[in-house]
């Protein structure tokens, strides 16, 4: 009879065994699926709250702008660099920064003015979709500010009220405007929250006397789903044509602890899976020793009619590659619906701790789970190949066992 | 002292004067005929410290002075009216440009406020802007708040004595004491021992690298008194840049309203 067969079978002969067995490893393994789906989630919340609220994918400065945030270390040409970007699959938006004082009644604070083109900005990061009282900037308000959370509660200032900005100017003469308040942002990230100032590119230029340049083009992909290092490669061909010593950055560069965070939640799942297995292992291994003794007659019988070793170890393989994908679907039964459930609803985690942040990024404390195909089959292919490498040494045990030996009573 | 701006400009400018210094002592220097030993009674220091810190000051005084800066970017140049009371409180307003004409700033104690005319608000100074420029200059707000007293709130040691001609010049170390914050480890301040008036003072950081120097020149009678009255400030990592403050008059122990220096009187000046 064909092996394989003959093991199906012989799991039939328990069914109950053979189901606990199938739902306990198919559970453990749902478990690690939602998981898995949930960590690659908290890796894209966190690459999408860097990248889609402040930084943009890529930036461009002029050289040693980076090193020393000086108001007249600009890039030039902005609207050239913007076509050229966008011919060749890059949205942009161009950004000033300049350092102020902000004031609000008897109080002040050292803040961050940041100029933006609005309709530019929205392409790149969706900064304007995270207010958390009033509005994001408009065309009809050129007077108005977002301010950071932080900042706002530090000035006592809500939206509808006046904000005093004095600065030096590029004249360096003694800028002073009254602003008003049009919004105030949900917390993004330390340095928004405390100093964050969102003005209009048009209102910083008359503000700091700065008529052209800017100091900051935020890149982003159109086609996300180009490769990342592929986009990054095209975009530092296209940066160093004109040979002007601009410096392009990524994310990652932007943010390298970020980036090492990330990429440490992915080598981390990998040695949890690893763990986890290791130890379900060890629980397969002592219910197969159990399995295979309890059977030790039947095993030497098997002998006695002529099954050769190599048959009783391929005999217990087959046994376990079926318990195996009987486990497999259990896994994906409840992993998967509970996978898709989240990633409708979020996993949230705001009933167990107040704040989220890492590497200094304030994240929603909502997570929703990536489902891919590699998430799902991982922890299933984990499962599977735990299952496997765990029998065979109780197969070649049985296998080594003396037929007399077996069927004795003893 | 001078008034608390001036003062703190002095100790600015003390803190404000290297460059001129370094060219004078390298113009001087083949004059010198004797080199003193680098040692003296501690009161007779003490009391050329006080000097200095006693030349421009007054119970309660009235200055006009021009502001000159030249930066890498930007030249401009300001007519200022400065009025001070002690130590503690002073008022420096703004006459020319236009453009920033009736803006001021308010001392009073370790407070700092800035008067807007243009936007009608007064807005208090925040410790975080403390280092930031004053008016585009190498000035900063904290020189507004004065940088202590030579003679109280120094360690100082004399480390070099020269004969000039008729004149002393020492050279002399100054340690800021524990408790006084001030913002830099050390000045070396070189001053006219007879005339107890200040040539230069040089700033350094902690790792005793140099920030800035204050040149004091042009010495003449002002208020009554012998007194330099150009203060030029050169930041040491900004070459080709410097800040000129010169005094047009300066007069003392005028009378001033009791509530002169009011933040809420300001637009009244």
């Amino acid at each position: 009879m064909n092996l394989g067969i003959f093991a199906w079978k012989s799991l039939g002969r328990s069914p109950v065994r053979t189901a606990f067995k199938a739902i306990s490893i198919g559970a453990i393994t749902a478990i690690m699926l939602v998981w898995g789906c949930l960590n690659a989630g908290l890796s894209n919340l966190l690459q999408a709250t860097a990248t889609s609220f402040e930084i943009g994918e890529f930036q461009l400065h002029a050289p040693g702008y980076l090193r020393n945030p000086d108001i007249y270390a600009t890039l030039d040409h902005a609207e050239a660099w913007q076509e050229a970007l966008l011919n060749d699959g890059f949205l942009s938006a161009p950004r000033l920064y300049g350092s102020a004082l902000a004031a609000a009644s008897s109080l002040s604070a050292g803040v961050q003015v940041r100029g933006l083109d609005l309709e530019r900005e929205a392409h790149v990061t969706r900064i304007g979709r995270f207010i958390d009282s009033g509005n994001w900037l408009t065309k009809t308000t050129p007077n108005g500010v977002v301010i950071g959370k932080l900042l706002a509660r530090h000035l006592h200032l809500q939206p509808g009220q006046e904000m005093v900005l004095l600065a030096q100017a590029a004249d360096g003469s003694f800028a002073n405007t009254v602003f008003q308040v049009v919004g105030i942002l949900k917390s993004v990230n330390s340095e928004i929250d405390n100093r964050a100032v969102y003005i209009q590119e048009a209102a910083f230029r008359e503000f700091f006397l700065i008529e052209k340049g800017i100091h900051e083009l935020a890149i982003s992909r159109v086609d996300q789903d180009q490769p990342f290092t592929t986009a990054e490669l095209r975009l530092r061909q296209l940066v160093a044509k004109p040979d002007l010593g601009n410096e392009l950055k990524s994310w990652r560069q932007l943010k390298p602890l970020l980036a090492k965070i990330i990429d440490l939640l992915a080598v981390s799942a990998n040695f949890i899976f690893i763990f986890i297995y290791l130890a379900l292992g060890g629980l397969i291994l002592n219910m197969t020793f159990m399995s295979i003794y309890d059977r030790r007659r039947e095993f030497g019988t098997m002998q006695a009619l002529g099954m050769g070793p190599g048959q009783m170890v391929l005999l217990i393989l087959a046994e376990a590659g079926w318990k195996s994908l009987l486990s497999a679907g259990v896994a994906t039964l409840l992993g998967l619906p509970l996978a898709f459930y989240l990633a409708r609803t979020g996993l949230d985690l705001s009933l167990m701790v107040d704040h989220l942040s890492v590497s200094g990024i304030n994240l929603e404390p909502i997570i929703y789970p990536q489902i891919t195909v590699i998430n799902v089959i991982k922890p299933i292919a984990f499962m599977m190949s735990s299952q496997l490498l765990f029998a065979i040494f109780p197969g070649m045990e049985i296998s080594a066992m003396v037929p007399v030996e077996a069927l004795s009573p003893h | 002292m001078v008034p608390q701006f001036t003062s703190s400009i002095l100790l600015g400018a003390r803190r404000l004067g290297a460059l001129l210094l370094i060219h004078l002592t390298i113009a001087l220097a083949p004059l010198a005929v004797a080199k003193e030993a680098p040692q003296v009674d501690a009161q007779e220091l003490k009391k050329v410290l006080s000097g200095v810190d006693k030349l421009w000051s007054s119970k309660k005084s009235e200055a006009e002075m021009t502001m000159t800066v030249k930066t890498s970017h930007y030249e401009r140049a300001l007519k200022l009216t400065l009025w001070a009371e002690g130590d503690t409180q002073a008022l420096v307003k703004i006459n020319a440009p236009a453009k920033e004409k009736g803006t001021m700033t308010l001392r009073l104690g370790h407070d700092i406020y800035n008067f807007l005319p243009k936007i009608d608000r007064t807005v208090k100074v925040s410790a975080a802007m403390r280092n930031s420029s004053w008016m585009g200059s190498h000035f900063s707000n904290d020189d507004l708040v004065g940088s202590g007293h030579l003679a109280k709130d120094y360690d100082a040691t004399l480390v070099e004595a020269n004969k000039r001609g008729k004149t002393t010049v020492w050279t002399v170390d100054m340690i800021p004491k524990s408790g006084t914050n001030l913002t830099w480890s050390k000045l070396r301040l070189v001053v006219e021992k007879e005339r107890t008036i200040p040539i230069s003072q040089t700033f350094y950081n902690e790792h005793g690298g140099k920030i800035r120097t204050i040149i004091f020149s042009d010495v003449k009678e002002l208020g009554g008194r012998q007194a330099p009255t150009k203060i030029s400030v050169t930041p040491a990592d900004l070459p080709g840049e410097r800040t000129d403050l010169v005094y047009v008059s300066l007069r003392h122990d005028i009378k001033l309203d009791p509530d002169f220096f009011n933040v809420d009187n300001l637009k009244s000046h």
